[in-house]
């Protein structure tokens, strides 16, 4: 507990040093404050947004297409990375299409999904589940093959079924590799929602900042840059607390992060 | 249960692919139900290859293995086996681990446990995950695993291998105890020729690759313990089999 609260004011002792020299350079002139708001200009047009309901409005909508996407992306990959991870001929053919396939960035893929899907959910979903689907699943199928041949010899020995060995030893014993791939896949969301948001949206972070641009608002502009920086670490903090919860048994847990 | 007899006839295993390798050759030998045999051979004789036909992990080239009359083909409950590393599941804790092969009421479940773990001396231990644990700890806790499902065969393929030579004192001590509580038929690959005198009734030297039975050497020792490992009679032992082992 004292560990993590002396963590906790390191943490902040630092954002706090950042966010002052900011300020500072700013306010002595070393920067154009028209080009780059100082932060308690940034901090004045959070307010501004939050009391109109904006921000909020904003983030809920990016959050839930973070979530849906992520979600569904998430389970594709796994439910690949298992049939890659445990079928040869699966892997040697449908395999190489997806090594292929998680070449493709995403960003590429934006003005085809808004052909595709128009400027809805459905588009930036898509774009989303697209960036999560390969880490997800390359990290599986990468666990998979890791597996000790001797936990599967046990579960012959112990007579488990196919489901059974999937549920008790394949899923655990690959459950490292799998959430290190999930957690890589909600970074990549997040910059996945931001090129679909960006490109083609009435709604979201994304077109917070690409509307607050045409109006020159660069203290907003700033005020959702940062927020999606909070989100994301925000994501990041939950998905580990929650795995370390899950696997308590590796040595995830007893890693800094 | 069944009674526990393993038969090999004509055993033979060879490893495919572009370096082929016969690892066993007409490997013939019986152990009787409850009898505590060990495979003793170099490296690389075909020892651990014979156990795993044995558990049906792998099948023959020629020959067949039967326990109880009957040819083995797929692995089974009935006939256990314990690796050179414990392989405990580390997503599972010692109790977790050891009940893991149970299919019992839930308070057959505990009794059993608890039975294991008392035979162990792993009940303060039974919450902890196995990287909290020593080697020889966990490889108790694998033995337990192993004779929970009460199978009539035993395999066990070097299990104290890794282990520092004062704490594998510990666990013969261990095993010796643990087989005179639960009568087993049991087959123990291993090098060590202390440790095959110490815990078997009857030895079998193999040849070195492809390997093949050489010759049988029966053990007649009372009050099995560590404390033979000084003595005499120990010494005669351990003299016949070091002849037998010797390369023609």
């Amino acid at each position: 507990m004292k560990k993590s609260l002396l963590y906790l004011f390191y943490s902040a002792l630092t954002f706090l040093f950042a966010v002052s020299i900011w300020e500072f350079v700013v306010m002595a002139g070393f920067i154009n404050a028209n080009l780059f708001s100082a932060p308690s200009s940034v901090f004045s047009a959070f307010v501004e947004m939050f009391n109109s309901g904006e921000l909020l409005n904003n983030s809920i909508v990016s959050l839930y297409r973070v979530l849906i996407g992520f979600i569904l992306g998430g389970s594709v990959g796994i439910f690949l990375g298992i049939l890659t991870g445990k079928i040869q001929s699966i892997n040697f053919s449908f395999g190489q299409l997806m090594h292929f396939l998680r070449n493709i960035p995403p960003i590429a893929l934006v003005p085809l999904a808004i052909v595709w899907f128009g400027i809805g959910e459905s588009s930036k979903v898509f774009l989303i589940m697209w960036s999560v689907v390969f880490p997800v699943w390359i990290n599986t199928h990468a666990g998979i093959v890791e597996i000790q041949k001797e936990y599967l010899w046990l579960a012959k020995i112990f007579e488990l079924n196919n489901f059974q060995t999937l549920k008790e030893i394949i899923i655990p014993a690959a459950s490292t590799f799998i959430i290190t791939g999930l957690r890589i896949g909600i970074g990549l969301a997040f910059i996945a929602l931001i090129a679909a948001e960006l490109a083609a949206s009435n709604s979201g972070i994304g077109f917070l900042i690409s509307n607050s641009h045409l109006l020159f608002r660069i203290d907003k502009m700033l005020a959702g840059i940062l927020l999606l920086g909070v989100f994301g670490l925000l994501a990041d903090k939950i998905f580990v607390f929650l795995s370390n919860k899950t696997i308590a048994w590796s040595l995830y847990d007893r890693r800094q992060n | 249960m069944t009674e526990g007899k393993i038969e090999a006839k004509n055993l033979s295993f060879k490893y495919p692919g572009p370096n082929e390798y016969l690892a066993l050759k007409d490997l013939n030998f019986i152990v009787k139900p409850k009898e505590f045999t060990a495979l003793l051979g170099p490296s690389g004789c075909g020892k651990s290859t014979a156990l795993h036909m044995a558990s049906g992990l792998i099948k023959p080239t020629n020959g067949s293995i039967l326990i109880d009359n009957k040819e083995i083909n797929a692995p089974s409950k009935n006939v256990q086996l314990v690796f050179q590393q414990p392989h405990l599941f580390p997503w599972k804790n010692i109790a977790e681990n050891i009940a893991f092969p149970l299919k019992t009421s839930e308070a057959e479940t505990k009794a059993l446990l608890e039975k294991y773990l008392s035979l162990t001396s792993l009940q303060e231990f039974k919450r902890f995950y196995p990287h909290q644990l020593s080697l020889g700890m966990q490889q108790k806790a694998s033995l337990a695993r192993a004779f929970i499902s009460n199978p009539s065969v035993l395999l066990m393929d070097e299990p104290f291998r890794s282990i520092d030579y004062q704490k594998r004192l510990e666990l013969h001590e261990f095993l010796l105890d643990l087989t005179k509580k639960l009568s087993k038929t049991v087959l123990f690959v291993t090098h060590d020729i202390d440790e095959a005198i110490l815990l078997s009734d009857r030895i079998l030297i193999m040849t070195p690759s492809p390997g093949a039975i050489k010759e049988e050497i029966k053990i007649n020792l009372d009050n099995r313990s560590t404390r033979l490992l000084t003595k005499p009679k120990f010494a005669k032992y351990k003299e016949k089999i070091i002849k037998g082992l010797r390369i023609p």
